[in-house]
């Protein structure tokens, strides 16, 4: 593909034409095909200009929803920019943006007193003993340069207790568990191996992490309702994984073969840290002598409930624990099989939450 | 014989390295969509997939080319004025403006409305959150600058923009893209976010 004009000239000619007043024309729809065709060429070819436009259009859109655009301008905007879902959308965020900035600006302190405000605001007890030194500084004479250092002491002081203050905020935040969800057995049960970090599988004797094995068949069957479930053999094994129930194998089997086997979710973290697995464990059917459910960690014994038998469905059991992993670490949550698997009907489901910090996306301050 | 998939093909085309590749590849994509927008096509998204897939295939065909980005362009504005030829175009007129100031007024029932309007509450919750887990800089940044009215609120920005050893522009520019970061997915549930008992 030839082009008589360079892409580098192409893009310098373009560049010429984005200004501020342009953008806006073309964001209302005012602009000859012309000045179009350069503008796209120019916001495609510079990020700038694409920045430019983006911003632009925030601005425009400020602009609509606290009412200030002309009427021509005003009609032009609803005519072009509103008539989408994406520029409905734009409209929404902009009102909401500015909603919760005002509610946030109400509870900041005014970091400049220069301009005129949306309403003063006595909210901090520094800048009322700045106002109070103020005013009896000047009440007592004194000379006005030095209340001014005053005051920008008193300002310096309270700018760094108010990020004190931030600071302590977030430290809050963080012990009363912010977290962040990273898996959930239920919901992110599939029949693919591996997807959302969740391999499904069962350990064979010695019953340990190295002799995990994954399952390779993963059908709908009668046991579990609509839906598929992993299994290592139906026909001479009960041990089976579905989004809800698991079966063990027992050493004493119900109409199978009479081997031990603990099916497990293994789920591999992507974080590296402190991660709490909660969630329920119960037997759903009950009788015979119940199962054991644990967790381990690469391999090591974190924890374990021992759900005992009775003589119909066993209430859920919330439990908690608290597991520090690293990046790659196989978490396994097996069920295992205390003598007997008749009615070894267990039902574990399992959330997973860590605590992250926000990934904000945003750009570094200039 | 082997073929190399065509989005392979793009991506070592922006930049030999992925990384950077898949950053030039989004700058692309959100162009295209933009451009989709702006010329109120209703499913932008669709479209801008559309124009990728196009231009992958032609660069895994082995066409050289100077621009990717112009090139792109150009599939781009033939995909607009093919839909604009087609009679379905003609026969899906997008949204009319409806009570965009007024979402009380539109005609859906009122259970609609009270949805909506809790949507609106768990979206202006979310943002506010959202404000509160910003650096204390940032934060303050955004509360400046958009502080005041008319020539205040300029010369406010001008202040701000110098104190920054940078020109109004820019800081238009940085402000713009940390509200970008934050009406990003609004409408859509985060693990961080609220539960609905919280509103």
């Amino acid at each position: 593909v030839s082009d008589p004009l360079d892409a580098g000239q192409k893009r310098a000619a373009a560049q010429a034409v984005v200004d501020e007043a342009m953008l806006r024309r073309l964001l209302l729809g005012q602009v000859s095909d012309i000045e179009r065709s350069n503008l796209e060429e120019a916001y495609f070819t510079s990020v700038d200009a694409f920045d430019r436009l983006i911003a632009v259009e925030e601005q425009l859109a400020d602009d609509y929803v606290s009412g200030t655009l002309s009427p021509s301008d005003r009609e032009s905007f609803e005519r072009h920019f509103a008539v989408t879902p994406a520029g409905r959308r734009r409209l929404r965020s902009a009102r909401t943006f500015h909603e919760a900035l005002g509610e946030l600006e109400q509870h900041s302190p005014a970091a400049d007193q220069t301009f005129p405000q949306r309403g003063v605001r006595w909210r901090t007890p520094a800048l009322v003993i700045v106002i109070i030194i103020a005013i009896a500084a000047a009440a007592i004479g004194l000379d006005m340069r030095r209340t001014a250092q005053q005051a920008a002491q008193w300002q310096a002081e309270r700018t760094s207790l108010l990020e004190q203050q931030d600071t302590l905020r977030r430290e809050v935040d963080t012990l009363r568990g912010r977290t962040a969800q990273v898996a959930d057995s239920r919901a992110d049960f599939s029949c693919t191996q591996g997807l959302n970090n969740w391999y499904y599988g069962y350990y064979g004797a010695p019953f340990q992490s190295s002799s995990f094995r994954l399952m390779t068949l993963c059908v709908d069957d009668r046991y579990y309702g609509p839906g598929s479930s992993w299994w290592v053999d139906p026909s001479r094994f009960w041990t089976s994984i579905g989004p809800a129930v698991w079966f063990p194998n027992g050493p004493k089997s119900c109409g199978r073969q009479p081997i031990e086997q603990w099916p497990v979710r293994r789920w591999i973290s992507e974080v590296e840290g402190t991660v709490t697995a909660s969630g329920t464990v119960r037997n759903l059917l009950g009788e015979f002598d119940g199962f054991i459910a644990r967790i381990r960690v690469d391999g090591k014994d974190m924890w374990s409930f021992t759900v005992p038998p009775g003589s119909s469905v066993t209430p859920a059991i919330p439990f908690r624990a608290t597991l520090s992993v690293s990046r790659g670490a196989a978490v396994d949550f097996a069920i295992q099989p205390r003598w007997s698997d008749c009615n070894d009907h267990a039902e574990f489901f399992i959330t997973i939450t860590s605590d992250v910090p926000l990934q904000s996306g945003l750009p570094p301050l200039p | 014989m082997h073929h190399q998939d065509p989005l392979d093909v793009l991506l070592a085309r922006l930049h030999p390295d992925r990384a950077r590749a898949g950053e030039r590849y989004e700058t692309l994509r959100r162009t295209l969509l933009k451009f989709f927008e702006l010329r109120r096509h209703p499913d932008a998204d669709v479209l801008a997939d559309r124009a990728i897939d196009l231009v992958s295939r032609r660069l895994a065909d082995g066409l050289m080319i100077d621009s990717i980005e112009l090139f792109t362009l150009g599939i781009a504005r033939h995909l607009d004025s093919e839909i604009r030829r087609s009679p379905k175009a003609r026969r899906a007129p997008v949204e009319e403006v409806d009570a965009l100031t007024d979402p009380g007024a539109s005609p859906e029932g009122a259970l609609a409305r009270a949805e909506a309007e809790r949507q609106r509450a768990r979206e202006r919750k979310r943002m506010l959150d959202r404000l509160q887990q910003l650096p204390v800089g940032v934060r303050s940044l955004l509360i400046e600058y958009y502080r005041g009215s008319g020539r205040a609120r300029i010369q406010r920005r001008q202040r701000l923009a110098a104190e920054r050893g940078g020109n109004l522009n820019a800081l238009r520019i940085v402000v713009s893209r940390i509200r970008t970061g934050l009406t990003a997915g609004l409408d859509s549930r985060s693990p961080l976010d609220p539960k609905e008992g919280d509103l």
